[in-house]
């Protein structure tokens, strides 16, 4: 008890104590501004109805691997966060129409039937495996992002990447981007 | 009371050590931008798009803005009147050094039309593959030319060594 009546009575000790607590109040509110966490929104509370959006993902290898699976589950998540999302695999006809649009511009002349019924359309195309590691099969990552919008038979918005510039599946967080990329780019002016 | 401090000051200096994350050897991203927009097409539309672009890039990497000439000169391109998007990586990789101690890690060649609701883009991420991203149809508004600034970044980021 003597020492913390020693502690409190000494004002230079006190105004040190003050300082150091204010500077490390102020180091740790900085550096939590600066992470990369994010609040939730305000106006949780309030309905509002989400833009469809339709999902499409192209694959140009025979099936999907594991990990590719996990990234586009994670994709699907964040972008049913904020759309109203349908995840129908493209039909023949769809497919064959955006294989012509890649790598662009897009053959056909008109829209498959069908396709614009969600009024955007967001497609994916998963690159050729990039070889084995350790007995592995390697993803060869995120390829080509086309993004369609009403009946115009031609994306809005394209990204072709050749295979060596593919996004690797584990890019983080790929789902909040494309979730801004059709919110920002794909909305009517 | 003293011992109660004590331990308060302890968590805060922890806390702060946890939210300062610090990566040990990491350097920033070096992104070249070059505007190709034709000159007959820049006018302070053009300029503000331009620019809007170099800053949502530079908030997340370092810049170098080089003119068109220069670039023109480095890539060996002076006389090369086709379309840009068409290019390969190996086509620009001369530009790719800027001096003895810089050589960037990503080209990005822009062309911003806000006149014709249209913006194309190439980036070099590496000596051999490229990216084209087109927009099309679209005002140009900040939030949009901010989108396609950080898209770039995003495959600018492939093929970064630390």
């Amino acid at each position: 008890m003597g020492d913390q009546m020693e502690i409190s009575d000494n004002p230079s000790r006190g105004r040190h104590r003050r300082v150091s607590f204010a500077l490390l109040a102020a180091v740790w509110v900085l550096s939590c501004l600066c992470s990369p966490f994010q609040a939730a929104p305000a106006d949780a509370g309030v309905v509002v109805k989400r833009p469809a959006l339709r999902l499409i993902v192209l694959r140009d290898s025979a099936e999907l691997l594991a990990s590719e699976q996990r990234a586009l589950s994670q994709v699907a998540r964040v972008l049913a966060g904020r759309f109203t999302l349908d995840r129908t695999p493209a039909s023949p006809a769809e497919e064959s129409f955006l294989r012509g649009c890649t790598p662009g511009p897009c053959a056909a002349k008109a829209l498959p039937p069908g396709f614009g019924a969600s009024h955007t359309v967001l497609v994916l195309r998963v690159a050729p495996y990039a070889g084995e590691e350790k007995g592995k099969r390697r993803s060869g990552g995120f390829a080509d992002v086309l993004l369609f919008r009403g009946s115009a038979p031609a994306p809005v918005f394209q990204i072709l990447a050749d295979n060596g510039a593919s996004l690797p599946v584990q890019s983080d967080p790929l789902g909040v981007w494309l979730s801004d990329l059709v919110a920002t780019l794909g909305k009517e002016d | 009371v003293g011992t109660r401090m004590d331990r308060l000051y302890a968590l805060l200096l922890s806390l702060a050590f946890t939210c300062t994350i610090v990566h040990a050897g990491d350097r920033e991203l070096e992104v070249m931008i070059v505007d190709l927009t034709p000159s007959t097409l820049r006018d302070a539309d053009q300029k503000q798009c331009l620019a809007r672009f170099t800053h949502g890039v530079r908030s997340e990497a370092r810049v170098h803005s080089v003119r068109e000439a220069d670039f023109r000169k480095r890539a060996r391109k002076l006389d090369d009147a086709s379309p840009f998007l068409g290019w390969k990586a190996p086509d620009v990789e001369g530009a790719r050094i800027l001096d003895q101690h810089t050589a960037v890690d990503s080209i990005v060649l822009v062309d911003c039309r806000p006149r014709d609701k249209r913006v194309d883009l190439l980036v070099v991420p590496n000596d051999s593959a490229t990216v084209r991203m087109q927009l099309r149809e679209r005002a140009l508004t900040e939030a949009r030319i901010t989108t396609l600034a950080t898209s770039a970044v995003r495959y600018s980021w492939v093929s970064f060594v630390p």
